[in-house]
């Protein structure tokens, strides 16, 4: 029957504390260890009750959780607010490139789609325009905040935010994304394919890319946070 | 009150050179004189978040031990924070003991 250690049950429960962030929880859990151990062997008593000393020392692992949350979420929030911004920038790009390309081979849009091209281009333009002011918003609000030295339910509700305001960005971009999609299969489908396509067609990959990248970014904040949240709980 | 000044408190006890959390938390105890009994994990959240700020550089080390630790040191940032922040805590300590000074020598007269 395996020993009880105090220390190996309280990196356990630190580890699932810091769920939230795995990366963070693989080193927190490693510094942990190593304190923990310099403590136990300068104590040097019986180990089980220098390992229970240590661990009392040390202090709570939902409390430290807490601590580790707020700064950890903060940066991610951050990042996901960079990526919004060089998504929007790869995308516009993008599409500027495309209708370069078009200009250039000639390629100009069939009487068959001309009608579904305007409206097409008019929602894109808005949806574009409604995106870059929810991107703005994101990065301004995220701008502005400070992360605690602990978590607590206002800051989560702060991070809420920041993460809705992320999700009308993207979702407007979707919107954008799907009617490039859409416009562009249009002019694909009446040239009959052939070399030239390429080119737009690496475009719109490049558009559908960084808009998955986007929208992962964001769901992994949102996923972080609710799981950050429980803490607050326990 | 002690919870707003753990950036500095850490950053002083790194002062002296590198240092792992434990010996960080170490010196903190022997500097104050046993005065800030915080719980030592507190220190960990701290240094992770100086460390973003870049005020602090850290890398893996291997111990006498075996064990693996990561070892943490003032970036030329953190050396300039720091003297920033020891010369506000200067004068404000120098403003709270002429404030204190003078209560003192009120109560000492009071007929004054």
């Amino acid at each position: 029957m395996p020993q009880p250690s105090p220390v190996a049950d309280y990196l356990d429960a630190l580890t699932r504390a810091l769920a939230f962030d795995p990366a963070l929880a693989r080193r927190v859990r490693r510094e942990t260890a190593d304190h923990l151990g310099e403590a136990v062997e300068r104590d040097g008593g019986e180990r089980i009750t220098t390992e229970a000393r240590a661990v009392a020392a040390f202090g709570d692992a939902h409390m430290l959780a807490r601590r580790f949350a707020a700064a950890s979420l903060m940066a991610q929030t951050r990042r996901t607010g960079a990526i919004m911004i060089a998504a929007l920038g790869g995308i516009y790009l993008a599409m500027k490139g495309r209708i370069a390309w078009y200009g250039i081979v000639q390629w100009g849009v069939s009487d068959e789609w001309r009608a579904m091209n305007t409206v097409g281009v008019w929602l894109d333009r808005w949806a574009f325009l409604l995106a870059l002011a929810g991107a703005v918003m994101a990065c301004g609000y995220i701008a502005t905040r400070r992360a605690p030295p602990e978590f607590h339910r206002a800051y989560g509700h702060q991070l809420g935010r920041c993460v809705m305001l992320c999700a009308v960005a993207a979702a407007a971009l979707l919107v954008t994304v799907a009617i490039e999609t859409v416009l562009t299969g249009c002019r694909l489908y009446a040239a009959d394919f052939s070399a030239a396509a390429a080119i737009p067609a690496l475009t719109l990959a490049v558009e559908l890319a960084l808009t998955g990248v986007l929208v992962v970014h964001i769901h992994a904040v949102f996923r972080r946070a609710r799981c950050a949240a429980t803490l607050l709980d326990k | 009150m002690l919870k707003g000044h753990l950036d500095m408190i850490v950053l002083a006890a790194l002062a002296g050179g590198p240092a792992h959390g434990y010996a960080v938390i170490q010196e903190i105890h022997r500097r104050s004189g046993g005065a800030f009994d915080l719980p030592e994990g507190t220190v960990y959240p701290v240094l992770h978040r100086l460390e973003q700020k870049g005020l602090l550089g850290s890398r893996w080390t291997r111990a006498e031990s075996g064990r693996e630790r990561r070892v943490y040191a003032l970036t030329r940032s953190g050396r300039r924070a720091l003297a920033d922040q020891r010369a506000v805590w200067q004068r404000f300590a120098a403003a709270i003991g002429g404030l204190f000074g003078d209560a003192g020598d009120a109560a000492a007269e009071p007929g004054r």
